[in-house]
């Protein structure tokens, strides 16, 4: 099953360009969705609260460093984990590309009786699957198949097989 | 696609409560570089512990006046949350010919929901964020 990288329009602003994963036989539907749609029902407030700060960093502050909470994934890779703490915390994981460029996975819930996502099935699965497509991507940017232009927009080859990729 | 259908939809008062806490926690941390106070630092002088600060700076606190005035005596900077004054940009675009040109660097100060809302900025927009501000 191959995926493509899609852009999120309705946060993808000047000051960062926001994208997430399409898996193909998912009509249409991103990783970032999966993770809305599970989410939206039991914390519709939290959910409300991400998509604002997606907002906020499309059209205004940026993906600054100081919104994620750092080394999700392998060293350099740019995992990152975008929190929203209310008593309790939702994570979603995400692909950061300096200020400028943000790639949104999935995430979940994260019990305070949990210390990492190792322990837990749902985030494990979320972050590891962003950290093997971090590596797809990167793959990508060093054989040129795709660019990050200045403004943060995605150019190039962005369908992955991942068959072909796995070989 | 549900949920975002729905939260594509909301009111702009939800993005203004986000946008000053993380506007807030920018000022926070930009203040924090200029002065060379690090997390530590910032959480020892407030008597407060350093997760507390990772937590302002993620944009999620709901700041109290208090809080705010204490981080604007410790940092030596104001600490508002408000938006930057644009007034001068906005007037220039308001009468220039060439008004796309500058558009993708001025801060409209509110949500525009899709591209092509930022490419069609018009004169009621800039009318509508002087309101704001």
């Amino acid at each position: 099953m191959g995926f493509r990288i899609v852009e999120i329009e309705e946060l993808s602003g000047p000051n960062c360009k926001i994208y997430s994963i399409a898996y193909d036989g998912k009509g249409g539907d991103t990783l970032f969705d999966e993770f809305l749609d599970r989410m939206d029902e039991d914390y519709p407030n939290e959910v409300e609260d991400i998509w604002s700060k997606l907002q906020f960093m499309g059209y205004e502050g940026g993906a600054r460093l100081q919104f994620f909470r750092e080394n999700e994934g392998k060293p350099g890779d740019g995992v990152v984990a975008l929190l929203k703490e209310s008593g309790f915390t939702l994570r979603l994981y995400a692909i950061r590309y300096g200020v400028t460029l943000l790639i949104l996975g999935s995430g979940g819930y994260k019990d305070s009786s949990i210390d990492a996502w190792q322990k837990d099935e749902v985030l494990k699965y979320h972050a590891e699957e962003m950290i093997k497509i971090s590596a797809m991507i990167t793959e990508r940017i060093k054989n040129k198949d795709i660019r990050i232009c200045d403004d943060g927009t995605l150019e190039g080859d962005l369908y992955f097989d991942e068959e072909t990729n796995n070989q | 696609m549900k949920a975002r259908k729905r939260l594509a939809a909301l009111s702009e008062l939800n993005y203004l409560k986000v946008a000053r806490r993380m506007r807030i926690a920018i000022q926070i941390a930009d203040a924090m570089e200029v002065q060379h106070i690090s997390k530590k630092e910032l959480a020892q002088k407030m008597g407060r512990q350093p997760s507390e600060i990772t937590k302002w700076l993620s944009g999620d606190q709901n700041f109290t006046s208090d809080i705010m005035t204490e981080l604007s005596y410790y940092l030596h900077a104001k600490i508002t949350g408000e938006l930057p004054d644009y007034s001068v940009t906005y007037l220039n675009l308001s009468y220039s010919p060439s008004l796309s040109i500058d558009l993708p660097y001025v801060n409209v100060g509110f949500p525009l929901r899709n591209r092509r809302q930022w490419k069609d900025l018009s004169y009621q927009s800039i009318i509508a964020t002087e309101k704001y501000n």
